[in-house]
């Protein structure tokens, strides 16, 4: 037996954390998420695999893309041409109450909103049972597993497919689970969605993630694929293939010692040529270290985002790679003149660089949902170190 | 620390000058324009540094007019030890040199350590007031109040509150909470735009979903129409088999034997007829070609009808005369060249005979002149001998002839013995009559025209002019045969037709070998045309008897037809072939006519109802396949529209777009707030290091305030709301409400209560520049008596014009003394 997991398609929906970009490279990266999946299908045509679980999140419902909708049954109409069976769940992002009449290719199985079990036969004539449910809203906090049925004996293979994360101390929205709890069900394999970074919670059986094919965040850097799953003597083995189109990577670097401006930029790029992955085109977040060693005018350059345009604007993106961000992490010293009350400068930081103050602040800000998730998500340390960087970067008169 | 003394070698209108201060309160005396605020400036700029030459600072600097020597020294106690601090002209506020008592001289960092976190503006901000301070007072707000006191209560609050302020103005020119233009609004508003924008784009989600069901409907219309087609045509090629069926079935039914069909002729005569009709076309076509061709022949033999054999004979006889007649005229020419030398010579003959030639003797008056010449020689004549021998020869045939009964011989005997006797006789006769010879000789010569000549010459003159007459005669010959030549040509081209009309022989000739060749080849022609019309001719009439047999036997099939031409027998055909036609479909039918058929036409009563069952379906189907069409028409047209919904990739960018502001938006976002954080921050120090000392300060500054206002006011307070002060009989008033002398008491306790509470820590001279101007003599008094306690633990300096305060201290100096000497 063999077949796909995946799952976490995202089809169609923007790559965050970008500012402006050249249009050829917005149409690559807009072409990613749909070159992936279809990617996944053509190795599943190639490989002819039995079946393809896809677990959740196809698409955002908010987002409402036509051209993944579209996208999408012209995929599963490809596979039904190869008589390859989908079997699909929705997740919190596509959530929908699933009904008999879905509007999907005839080889497209929807399992419904209760746990049920798909059965199929392979043409070995083993049999194949599938559990899994569809959200039917955007957070789901019950303990759903509880209702997963027990291994069928009567099928060859079982395999649980769940849209859902690790239980935590709070915040559970996603079909809380616990490892144990899905070992406990004694399925062949868990054919697991919702977290975007692929990974395996557990050997045996194998318990899956197989993460978005295609990352849309510098969070979600590195290889990003799917998981094709054989049977190997009574075990099903999972191996991790790549299908990412575009990848986010984050790289360090030092800062040369040069004092000019063309000299920098030359370092830059000629250290990130060195790091970037070959063979993928590299979305860079670039860290560089060690930036108290230049001189001030360039210290000032890239920490007004000139550099980093500057960088761009010769950067193309036939070099396989462009850099959307720099960070400097570089922590400044306070500057002299606090010494005579350093106590209650220190004492006003304590205070001050606090995540309700950051709140208390921004609170005519939080209008927008993603600026408030924004705004949570500010470290109160890594704000002091903006702070410091600004008081340092000599806006301070020298008369007055 | 405490100024002791103060040398200028240079310093505005100061030059090589010594002061020297006293350790507590020292008041420094001058009126106006006495160089009160230059030595001021002085003692902080030697500590401080020289104002530098730029915008408004270059006023600052005092660089002497007159002298290069700019800076001078001061001597500071401090920490116990005396220490020279000497600065002059240079770089970065002047060249500085620090000596200590022990001699070791440093520099700019032996100062900063003396100095240590002290600076210009920190140390002006702190222990230097003046009167514009305090005249500002007046014009406090109570937020302002509020930070002058901040200002008091913090190290380098002023420049921080300044730093706050700048950030503040920066933020805001990133973003106002109620803001419009900044920035980071307009991207918030753009943001706001932008998910209008993508929302009315996701509008187009729920036209795709429509048009995805109007789609499956209509791929489900269209395959009902199919199949129900699918079943319908086939029950319609039934019925409509049936419809055929009928009228079979109708005869099948009613026993009908089908109608007799028209077949007078076999199918044989059928063909012969038509051959015949065939053949009798062929045969008129060729007979109307041979007439036409007969017609031809004849036209174009029209011009040789004249011509005949005869003619060309009389042409060629014509020829054959000419040729001769070339061939006379040839000689002709010949005799014409001899007739010259025959002229000549006849000529010479006149001249011979002057002029008239007698014609010559005859053979018969030569022998008579010979005769009478010689009678007059012999004069005697008796009949001939021979005479007698011809008698006697004749008479002997003659006797033959009768011996042998030969009547020939006897004739021819008798002839002869006549004829000779009858010349004998006449011979006789005349010799008889010329008796006289010499008359006769005579008569002779005029007879024959010889009477000029002599009669000796008379015959042998005869060859001359026998030969005359022989020319003559030659000569009449050739004009004649001249004359002969010319009038059988005249006859001959009377006879040659016009046309030929030449003037020689060989011309003529010519011309008429021409002719002659040209009738020779017509009357070829002429024979040829005659030969094919007679041919042409013949095949004609071998036609047209053709035809009328053909016709004959044509006639006789249509009669049996009953048809009288061609076009009746073309419909008779028609009828015929129909009727064949039917009757074969007829038969086929009834094979057709299965037993399954009958029972099917069993259940129609009436044609009537198997049409109207028949178009029933057909309308049925008709519906049908519009309705597929209109469903394949919408399939085509759904798919087109959802094509053009999934190319239209403007949702896709407006996400994006929105992404990257968000993006943008995140970012300014954190800037805003760390410039508000770095406020923040500025401000809680502040505020932190301030109220730490507030309670001190507050306490030491209602101890002065008490002492400046003689214990009328007893309580400064501070509150969230701002300062009250509490009167002895417990009044409170708020600052603004204090007057104007009051508030600036206010303000010098503050300023000083803060010198007295950071006292330990940094200790500086506090200078004050010309204050107090608004305090009666009562509460400068009490003033002057406040700055003598501060002087215990900080120098005081004290600037003034006022000669009364002047005089409230014994340490005086006085500038205008200094001025003077």
């Amino acid at each position: 037996m063999k077949f796909i997991h995946t799952g976490d398609l995202h089809l169609d929906s923007p790559f965050r954390g970008l500012l402006t970009m050249p249009p050829a490279l917005w149409k690559k990266i807009h072409a990613a998420t749909f070159a992936a999946f279809k990617k996944i299908v053509d190795d599943a045509i190639t490989e002819q695999v039995d079946f393809v679980l896809i677990v959740g999140d196809v698409y955002d419902r908010e987002r409402q893309s036509i051209a993944a909708k579209e996208f999408f049954t012209t995929q599963c109409q490809r596979l039904a041409a190869n008589q390859i069976p989908v079997y699909l769940l929705y997740g919190n992002h596509d959530y929908q109450l699933v009904s008999a009449g879905e509007d999907l290719p005839t080889n497209v199985h929807v399992l419904g909103n209760q746990v049920s079990t798909l059965r199929l036969e392979l043409a070995n004539h083993e049999r194949v049972a599938i559990s899994g449910f569809s959200y039917d809203q955007r957070w789901i906090e019950e303990d759903v597993v509880a209702r997963y049925p027990q291994r069928q004996d009567d099928a060859n293979w079982h395999i649980g497919m769940l849209h859902g994360a690790v239980k935590e101390q709070r915040e559970n929205h996603y079909a809380p689970f616990t490892t144990a709890e899905l070992v406990a069900k004694k399925y062949d394999y868990w054919a697991l969605g919702h977290i975007h970074k692929h990974q395996l919670l557990n050997e045996k059986p194998p318990i899956v993630y197989c993460g978005d094919p295609q990352g849309r965040h510098q969070n979600e850097d590195g290889q990003h694929g799917y998981y094709l799953v054989e049977s190997q003597q009574g075990k099903l083995v999972p191996t991790f293939k790549p299908a990412g189109q575009v990848l986010w990577q984050k790289l360090t670097i030092t800062a040369p010692k040069v004092v000019k401006l063309n000299e920098l930029e030359e370092a830059i790029v000629a250290a990130v040529a060195k790091q970037v992955s070959p063979g993928d085109f590299a979305l860079v977040a670039l860290t560089i270290n060690g930036v108290d060693h230049l001189p001030a005018r360039l210290r000032h350059l890239l920490a007004n985002g000139d550099v980093l345009a500057h960088l761009q604007k010769r950067l193309l993106i036939n070099d396989g790679w462009w850099i959307f961000q720099i960070i400097n992490k570089t922590m400044p010293n306070m500057p002299t003149m606090t010494d005579l009350d350093q106590r209650y400068w220190q004492e006003a930081a304590a205070n001050v660089f606090t995540t309700n103050e950051l709140l208390g602040l921004s609170s005519s800000l939080t209008g927008e949902n993603f600026l408030a998730t924004y705004l949570a998500s500010l470290d109160p340390a890594d704000m002091k170190r903006q702070v410091l960087q600004l008081l340092e970067q000599g806006e301070v008169p020298d008369d007055y | 620390m405490i100024i002791k003394k103060a040398h200028i070698d240079g310093f505005g209108k100061w030059r090589d000058r010594d002061f020297i201060f006293a350790p507590g309160l020292q008041l420094i005396y001058g009126p106006n324009e006495a160089g009160k605020t230059t030595l001021m400036k002085f003692l902080i700029s030697i500590l401080f540094g020289f104002a530098d030459g730029r915008g408004k600072n270059r006023f600052e600097q005092y660089i002497p007019k007159d002298t290069s020597s700019y800076g001078g020294s001061i001597w500071i106690e401090d920490g116990g030890s005396v220490l020279r601090i000497e600065r002059h002209r240079g770089k970065n506020g002047g060249r500085v040199t620090v000596t200590d008592d022990l001699g070791h001289r440093g520099g700019e960092e032996r100062l900063q350590q003396i100095l240590q976190t002290m600076d210009r503006p920190l140390y002006q901000a702190l222990f230097s007031f003046g009167q514009r301070d305090l005249a500002a007072v007046d014009e406090l707000d109570r937020d302002q109040w509020q930070q002058q006191l901040q200002q008091i209560g913090a190290v380098g609050s002023k420049r921080w509150s300044q730093l706050a302020d700048q950030l503040a103005e920066q933020a805001e020119h990133l973003y106002k909470p109620r803001g419009r233009k900044w920035p980071l609004n307009q991207d918030l508003r753009r943001y706001q735009q932008l998910t209008i924008k993508i929302n009315q784009a996701r509008g187009k989600y729920d036209d795709y979903l429509a048009l995805r069901q109007q789609l499956a409907q209509a791929r489900e219309d269209e395959q009902v129409a199919t199949s129900r087609l699918t079943a319908t045509k086939p029950a319609l090629a039934k019925l409509e088999r049936l419809q055929q069926l009928w009228p079979v079935y109708q005869q099948w039914q009613a026993k009908k034997t089908p109608r007799k069909p028209l077949l007078a002729l076999s199918d044989q005569q059928v063909v012969k007829a038509q051959e015949l009709q065939v053949r009798i076309r062929e045969v008129h076509q060729q007979r109307l070609a041979a007439q036409q061709r007969l017609a031809v022949l004849d036209n174009g033999s029209g011009h040789l009808i004249n011509l005949s054999q005869g003619r060309l004979s009389a042409e060629l006889a014509l020829k054959k005369q000419l040729i001769q007649l070339q061939a006379q005229s040839t000689f002709h020419q010949q005799q014409v060249v001899r007739a010259q030398k025959w002229r000549a010579e006849q000529a010479a003959l006149r001249e011979q005979y002057q002029g008239k030639l007698p014609a010559p003797l005859s053979r018969h008056a030569r022998g008579q002149l010979e005769e009478l010449i010689a009678e007059k020689r012999e004069g005697k004549t008796g009949p001939s001998r021979y005479h007698l021998w011809g008698i006697c020869g004749g008479f002997l045939l003659f006797i033959l002839g009768l011996l042998v009964s030969r009547t020939f011989l006897t004739v021819v005997g008798a002839i002869t013995v006549f004829t000779i006797m009858m010349a004998s006789y006449y011979q006789w006769n005349s010799a008889s009559s010329a008796a006289k010879s010499s008359d006769r000789l005579a008569a002779f010569g005029q007879a024959h025209g010889l009477q000029g000549f002599p009669p000796s010459q008379w015959l042998p003159m005869q060859a001359d002019l026998q030969r005359n007459a022989e020319l003559t005669d030659q000569l009449d010959q050739v004009q004649r045969a001249g004359d002969e030549i010319t009038s059988q040509l005249v006859a001959i081209k009377r006879q040659l037709p016009p046309t030929i009309n030449g003037d020689g022989i060989g011309e003529l000739n010519a011309q008429l070998d021409q002719l002659i060749q040209t009738h020779q080849q017509q009357l070829l022609e002429k024979e040829t045309v005659a030969r094919e019309g007679s041919s042409v001719k013949d095949n004609l009439s071998r036609l047209i008897d053709e035809e009328n047999k053909l016709q004959q036997e044509k006639m006789a099939l249509f009669a049996q037809a009953g048809v009288h031409d061609d076009h009746e027998f073309a419909k008779y055909l028609e009828k015929r072939t129909s009727q064949a036609t039917q009757a074969a479909t007829t038969a086929a039918y009834g094979r057709q006519l299965s037993a399954a058929d009958r029972a099917a036409l069993a259940e129609f009563t009436s044609q009537d109802q198997l049409t109207k069952q028949v178009e029933h379906l057909q309308k049925t189907i008709k519906q049908l396949s519009l309705q597929q069409d209109t469903a394949r028409a919408t399939v085509q047209k759904c798919k087109l529209k959802i094509a053009s919904l999934v190319e239209d990739g403007s949702l896709s960018q407006l996400e994006q777009e929105r992404a990257n502001l968000e993006t943008q938006i995140e970012n300014q976002v954190k800037k805003w707030l760390t410039y508000q954080l770095a406020i923040k921050w500025i401000n809680q120090a502040l505020s932190l290091a301030s109220s730490n000392r507030y309670p001190a300060i507050i306490k030491q500054a209602t101890d002065y305030f008490k002492i400046l206002t003689g214990q009328h006011y007893q309580r400064i307070n501070l509150t969230t709301a701002g300062i009250t002060v509490l009167t002895a009989d417990q009044q409170v008033f708020a600052v603004e409400e204090l007057s104007q002398g009051t508030a600036e008491q206010l303000y010098v306790a503050l300023r000083l209560g803060f010198v007295s509470v950071m006292g330990d820590q940094v200790n500086f001279p506090v200078i004050i520049d010309d204050g107090f101007v608004n305090f009666d003599n009562v509460r400068r008094q009490r003033m002057m008596e406040l700055l003598a306690t501060i002087a215990k633990t900080n120098q005081v300096l004290y600037f003034t014009a006022d000669d009364r305060i002047s005089k409230l201290s014994p340490t005086v100096l006085n500038l205008a003394n200094e001025n003077n000497e």
